[in-house]
């Protein structure tokens, strides 16, 4: 968790403030902050989303080759994510200082999007020979709170508008493959991404409980869990983060405020992916 | 011929990766399921949990505390060396003690072989992962300001992983726990864990003070999507697991600490004037 510098007293104004239900923006404890993505905005990648999360700014972009499968998952492609803190988003991630962050987010993500989650045989070319290798990157341009929710939520809509080109397969009778581009360059594949867990994050401030946690409610939170709710409501990865504990009383109402913020961020993900412009907005 | 000068590739592979791809899953799944006929053997003679454990403190002498832990077929070896002086002084904390929490797979622990020595390789990306998340459910027992400007240090090595790693999280934490508690470090409580295997869902817990220290579910192996309610029934039984696993840790503690005492009293009150 990054942290932003405050004071005791800030602190405990804050702590109150939550306690009695008022956040420093006037949010209620469970509204997550609008909401703005924008698509195709990277060309050089086969799919993209900048998305606009309160004042967190992430960009994900799915770049793609041709690469041999596994040994062991012949029918399988291949996902990796890289994630770059820059040190425009926070000065902390100056040098190799945002590694940590960025490996516990690679982490999440390659948890939440594994092969039982993200249906991996689509990208499959020829079975045991050539399949798609998918890069996300992602670049953090500005840190102000709740990245995990922020990183994951763009990567499914990049996910989600990536196109990749249609391929010929020609084999001769050596079992040699050939693989082309189809003739109509128009034809592209899509990725079926629907079943992919959404991420949701409830953070313990006091004895309260707040979601969509921005940098200075990080910075008083001692326990925050984080949840992989699929489109269906079903929990598909739990992890917590920071050195506090809490009470297993808490875990349960923190599970049932999850699954509500989970309903809500998968209206907002079939909202975005609907419309037909490059654009998209939640307040 | 100059043996060090040849090149090696970077990977190596089992030979049973070279069969045909049926095949090869197939010999998977018959290891593991002679692996899972001798856990089921074993499950007969067990009281505690579904899975038998062993557990034994005071392994490595020259260790401020130690323990070795094996649940199923996952076997660990925990040490604990500290409270002592932070060799760097840019580490340096006046309000709490560092906690350098380091897990390793041995070698030859895993299905797939690790290259080379401990030392000359590493900490790999799961190794790292683990050691973040052992430390995450241990921090919140610890009192740590007791031991300013102090590092306290805490390795544990992996000699035999489960079936897809899924006793490991449990077992490096309750060997650690008891390590940390066989160092006389001062602890709130000690922290049980239990994995709810089905599901690879890892629960810690401190039952005195009734706090969940760390939670983990992940279905990178099996798949599994659960319902909140079902969620919430698995977390419930896995804390009734706790409780039974942390009687059999504090009876274990209890009963070899006296002994340790007695053995190595002196010892232990030197290293307290050392610190202060």
């Amino acid at each position: 968790m990054s942290e932003a510098f405050l004071s005791e007293y800030e602190k405990i104004f804050l702590l109150h403030g939550v306690q009695d239900d008022l956040r420093l923006d006037g949010r209620a404890p469970n509204d997550y902050r609008p909401i703005r993505v924008e698509f195709e905005n990277i060309n050089n990648s086969y799919g993209s989303c900048q998305l606009i999360l309160g004042d967190t700014k992430v960009v994900a972009a799915v770049k793609a080759e041709l690469d041999t499968p596994d040994v062991c998952t012949p029918d399988m492609g291949k996902l990796d994510f890289f994630v770059d803190c820059s040190a425009n988003a926070a000065p902390e991630f100056q040098g190799r200082g945002g590694e940590q962050i960025a490996s516990q987010i690679v982490n999440i993500l390659t948890n939440l999007f594994s092969s039982k989650n993200f249906d991996l045989t689509q990208l499959c070319v020829v079975p045991g020979k050539k399949c798609w290798h998918l890069y996300v990157d992602i670049v953090l341009l500005e840190s102000s709170g709740n990245l995990y929710d922020a990183c994951a939520l763009a990567t499914k809509l990049a996910l989600s508008r990536a196109r990749f080109p249609k391929l010929k397969i020609k084999s001769d009778d050596e079992g040699q493959v050939e693989i082309d581009f189809a003739d109509d360059v128009d034809e592209v594949i899509q990725l079926n991404v629907e079943s992919l867990p959404h991420s949701v994050s409830v953070c313990k401030i006091g004895n309260s409980y707040v979601v969509d946690s921005d940098l200075k409610e990080e910075s008083v939170t001692k326990v925050r869990i984080m949840f992989g709710f699929d489109d269906k409501g079903n929990i598909r990865y739990t992890s917590k983060d920071g050195f506090g504990s809490l009470d297993p009383d808490s875990l349960y109402s923190i599970i049932d405020i999850a699954k509500n913020s989970s309903i809500k961020l998968q209206q907002f993900y079939t909202n975005a992916i609907s419309t037909t412009n490059n654009e998209y907005y939640s307040s | 011929m100059n043996r060090t000068a040849q090149s090696v590739p970077d990977e190596t592979w089992d030979p049973l990766v070279f069969l045909e791809p049926n095949s090869l899953l197939e010999i998977v799944n018959q290891r593991k399921q002679n692996l899972d006929q001798d856990t089921e053997h074993m499950d007969t003679d067990s009281t505690n949990s579904k899975q038998p454990i062993f557990l034994k403190t005071d392994c490595v002498n020259e260790a401020s505390g130690s323990s070795y832990i094996e649940i199923g077929n996952a076997k660990v070896l925990c040490s604990v060396y500290g409270p002592r002086e932070i060799p760097r002084r840019d580490d340096y904390d006046f309000k709490v003690a560092n906690l350098n929490c380091e897990f390793r797979f041995a070698s030859f622990s895993c299905f797939m072989q690790r290259r080379g020595t401990l030392s000359q390789r590493d900490q790999s990306l799961d190794e790292k992962n683990l050691s973040s998340a052992i430390e995450e459910a241990l921090k919140p027992s610890i009192l740590l300001h007791k031991y300013p400007k102090s590092q306290i240090d805490l390795y544990i090595l992996c000699i035999q992983n489960d079936i897809d790693s899924r006793n490991i999280v449990c077992a490096s934490i309750i060997a650690a726990s008891m390590a940390l508690a066989n160092a006389s470090i001062e602890l709130y409580d000690l922290v049980s864990s239990y994995t709810y295997t089905p599901v690879n869902l890892t629960v810690s817990y401190m039952p005195q003070l009734n706090q969940v220290t760390s939670i983990h579910f992940s279905n990178e192996a099996n798949g599994a999507c659960l319902s909140t309610d079902l969620f919430k029934s698995h977390i419930k039984e896995s804390i009734e697991n706790c409780k039974k696993v942390y009687s059999f840790m504090k009876h274990i503690l209890l009963n070899s600490d006296f002994y340790s005492l007695l053995k190595n009293g002196l010892d232990h009150d030197i290293k307290k004037v050392d610190i202060s």
